[in-house]
């Protein structure tokens, strides 16, 4: 492998540590992953269910916590 | 770059009844970065959808994730962030700061959500979030 140097703010390189160590992998190892993952990822796809549905009594997206209540979500 | 995603975004993409619908379906048709969201999240969007489109819309959800369209993001202290955050923002529920920690996780003020409880929160470094499609 060849060796690379680099500068990081100190907020990147803590978080980049707590990733690392949420995976269990070394620091290194995470960078050398999110860089080739990076090169090599194709875009993500576009969505396709769009529009899959009509609701009649649509209007609920922008309080969706008040219609789970009212529905009775979670309970049996 | 990543987005944060909940999941009133996803019903009013699927659901061509919903008023936000055109708005959000023109926004993502052109959005390049990672929609990114949290196990609570999704386990109230896949109940939302299978009671306002049938199990059609549900699939359609699981197939979009096994694609790569929406990821997911958890890891060791979500818990303990999530209620630190929920307790915080007492109108806000579990789900809701869920996203709120995942930002701070991710180091991103951008929101993908219609829900306007997220104006009243606050992004990574003390910032406002960025609201899409709103804010766009």
């Amino acid at each position: 492998m060849k060796k690379t140097s680099l500068y990081l703010d100190r907020e990147l390189d803590e978080a980049l540590a707590r990733r690392a160590a949420d995976e269990g992998l070394t620091k290194a190892e995470l960078i050398r992953r999110i860089l080739l993952g990076a090169v090599q990822r194709p875009p993500r796809p576009r969505p396709q269910a769009v529009g899959i549905f009509r609701s009649k009594d649509g209007g609920i997206a922008r309080d969706l916590e008040r219609y789970l209540a009212e529905s009775g979500f979670g309970e049996d | 770059m990543s987005v944060v995603l909940d999941s009133s975004v996803v019903l009013a993409l699927y659901d061509a009844g919903e008023p936000d619908h055109d708005s959000v379906r023109t926004w993502m048709g052109t959005l390049d970065d990672d929609l990114v969201t949290t196990p609570l999240t999704l386990t109230e969007l896949d109940c939302v959808l299978a009671a306002r489109g049938g199990e059609a819309a549900r699939h359609a959800l699981w197939s979009e994730l096994e694609a790569g369209v929406y990821s997911v993001r958890w890891w060791a202290d979500g818990l303990s962030e999530t209620l630190a955050l929920a307790r915080r923002y007492p109108f806000a529920g579990l789900v809701d700061a869920s996203l709120v920690a995942l930002s701070h996780r991710l180091r991103t003020n951008r929101i993908a959500t219609l829900d306007h409880h997220f104006r009243s929160m606050t992004a990574p470094g003390g910032e406002d979030f960025i609201v899409l499609p709103a804010d766009a």
